[in-house]
């Protein structure tokens, strides 16, 4: 009962005019990112910050999570219409949606998306809702240990769950960690690696290095490619998927939800992975399997339920832990950071309005997408025509005032091109650079927490087994760390005898 | 052999090393009295195995080949040389000659890689300037780079 009245408070907080009109201008904006290949929800949150400095924190969050919500939504449009994904959680569903848009059924495979995706997003909204709170409070009894072991086992799963090699996810999320180290020190407040640079005495920021990993990187990688965008010229007759449609879609429906459900809870889960284990999920105990890739409804109603449900329980280990379990909330930490709010248990009893407002603010959002994607869909395939000799140049000066305003000062945009440098090398190399930004984000805990444990138990690590929380965690990371090295050496170097 | 894991591999393992080095500086410090550099060290011994690990798997690994040079194949490369070496003379000239001036140059470079027509260019980043300014400086209250001159 406690928690529907929270809800309605949320919601209270969500319907005061102004905070619609920003979650409206958030989902409307996030769909426009979501639509437009080239720049994802990562790199929009980051070059949008700035818009938000001038808001209360309240709206300023629920307007990023509006951007956030709006760019899952937005995604798909150009994966079924132009075969091009928006954003990296709707690439799978280019594989069907396309070939759906080919046969002529490009309404169904857009209304099944929209459709699929409020579902799951309501769905991972009641489920972030019911388990936030106790969450939170049993957070309140963590102490350092607890907190170092899990996070320990969150750089465990964001390079675990890698999407490419595992061993180049962890020299990412190794290199994000030593970066997060540049600057004063937490407890003695001596320089790091600042070279003598009074810039660097502060550290560096997460938005120049979003900005630049994730948005110029995204620009530089686009615009040697210059090759020109093929929109199909499809009538698009009924939005409106048909009874056949829902019939093939509503389990896959319900199985992605599931799986972004549980997927966006986990560091380096999220709605990315999500959308690609619901896929694999969907082919492995489909009657007709053979069916994927030519214009299954399921390979599109599977991955856009999945990313949809992910995005919404992402918010559970932010709001109630404050871990960031993916890159876009790793972002949006530090837009909570920027607003002299600090995610994590005492969120809920320091800033109500802000804890409830946001859970409040998407389920307003989720309604708004739902209306507002419909409708708006020959809109966004007129934007897909903007040329791309326009777009980019826009966005590179958006990278630069994103960078810019986060400080007013001139040095991070030369970290933010440094770091679009990185970017665009390390997608040369076959590098993610997720894993660098998260272990960025959450590697100041991760010492702060290190140091404090050790200087509590006199430099014994018997304090990490002392405590359940700690243990068990520190159980999980042995066991996800020891199999792969395992596996690793006995594959690559022949060290160990192979089974006849 | 992937070269690209080789090269990377080598530029982690320098990074790693001139860290480490750095972190001895600092001070490491002990179990029950961690330093400054007590994480920086740990990390980068971690990193450089990582590295040798990747490297190791390459070296051995004959099955693929993979050549730096294949990287930049048939890419426009070059747009992105002209477009990074603008932002970096941006950076050095909007504290001097301010926003309006430095932005517009800026603009007017990437919106000429696009091959457009001249006054194409001009309009294209007027606009662009104009509105950017307009929206941030003045709605959004974010104050832009001045110049030199307080305009």
């Amino acid at each position: 009962m406690e928690t529907l009245n929270s809800l309605f408070y949320g919601l209270s907080v969500a319907l005061e005019l102004p905070n619609l009109a920003l979650i409206f201008g958030g989902c409307l904006m996030g769909t426009l990112i979501g639509v437009l290949p080239g720049i994802g929800p990562v790199g929009a949150i980051s070059i949008l910050l700035p818009l938000t400095f001038q808001l209360p924190p309240t709206g300023a969050i629920i307007m990023l999570a509006g951007i956030y919500t709006g760019a899952m939504y937005g995604g798909s449009t150009t994966s079924i219409l132009i075969n091009v994904p928006g954003e990296a959680a709707s690439v799978v569903t280019c594989l069907d949606g396309y070939q759906m848009a080919r046969q002529g059924q490009a309404g169904a495979a857009l209304g099944i998306a929209v459709f699929g995706s409020f579902l799951a997003g309501t769905i991972g909204l009641i489920g972030l809702q019911m388990i936030a709170e106790p969450l939170s409070f049993l957070a309140l009894k963590f102490g350092p240990p607890e907190y170092f072991a899990i996070i320990l086992l969150g750089f465990t799963f964001i390079i675990y769950l890698a999407q490419q090699s595992v061993i180049k996810a962890a020299i990412m999320a190794l290199t994000g960690l030593l970066l997060s180290m540049i600057g004063l020190d937490p407890i003695t407040s001596q320089p790091r690696m600042t070279f003598g640079v009074i810039n660097l005495f502060e550290g560096l920021h997460v938005a120049p290095l979003a900005i630049g990993l994730f948005g110029l990187a995204e620009v530089l990688d686009n615009l040697e490619k210059a090759a020109p965008k093929k929109i199909l010229k499809v009538k698009i007759k009924s939005l409106f998927p048909r009874k056949t449609h829902w019939l093939q879609a509503k389990w896959a429906i319900l199985r992605g939800t599931a799986i972004g459900f549980f997927m966006g809870t986990l560091p380096g889960g999220g709605p990315v992975l999500s959308s690609f284990i619901s896929y694999g999920v969907e082919k492995r105990v489909s009657k007709n399997p053979e069916k994927f890739g030519h214009g299954a409804v399921e390979g599109v109603a599977a991955p856009e339920s999945a990313n949809n449900a992910a995005a919404s329980t992402s918010f559970i280990p932010l709001l109630t832990l404050g871990i960031p379990p993916n890159v876009v909330l790793a972002v949006l930490f530090g837009a909570f950071l920027i607003h002299g709010i600090t995610p994590g248990p005492l969120l809920i009893k320091e800033h109500p309005e802000v804890f409830w407002g946001i859970i409040g603010s998407m389920y307003v959002g989720n309604v708004i997408l739902l209306i507002l994607n419909l409708p708006l869909i020959p809109l966004w395939v007129q934007v897909l025509k903007i040329p791309d000799k326009i777009l980019y140049p826009l966005i590179i000066l958006l990278c630069v005032i994103g960078a810019y305003s986060i400080n007013n000062n001139v040095f991070d945009i030369l970290i933010m091109i440094i770091f679009g440098i990185s970017g665009y090398l390390l997608k040369k190399f076959a590098y993610e650079p997720a894993p660098l930004i998260l272990a960025f984000v959450l590697g100041p805990m991760f010492e702060v927490n290190l140091r404090r444990s050790l200087l509590m138990s006199q430099g014994s690590f018997s304090i990490f087994l002392e405590r359940p929380v700690a243990l068990a965690a520190l159980v999980f990371f042995f066991i996800m760390v020891g199999l792969p090295i395992y596996r690793f050496i006995r594959k690559k170097m022949g060290w160990f005898p192979q089974r006849q | 052999m992937d070269k690209r894991n080789i090269t990377s591999s080598i530029f982690f393992i320098l990074l790693a090393a001139f860290v480490l080095l750095n972190s001895l500086s600092m001070g490491i410090g002990s179990f029950s009295n961690p330093q400054p550099g007590f994480l920086l060290f740990t990390t980068s011994i971690l990193l450089m195995a990582t590295c040798v690990m990747l490297f190791a798997a390459n070296f051995y690994h004959r099955n693929t080949e993979i050549n730096l040079a294949g990287l930049w194949a048939n890419l426009n490369w070059h747009k992105n040389i002209i477009v990074l070496f603008s932002l970096i003379v941006y950076t050095t000239a909007v504290p001097i000659i301010g926003y309006i001036s430095a932005t517009f140059a800026l603009m007017a470079v990437l919106f000429g890689l696009g091959e457009m027509k001249t006054w194409t260019i001009i309009v294209s980043s007027l606009l662009a300037v104009f509105l950017s300014y307009g929206l941030f400086q003045y709605l959004l209250k974010i104050p832009l780079p001045r110049s030199v001159w307080a305009f």
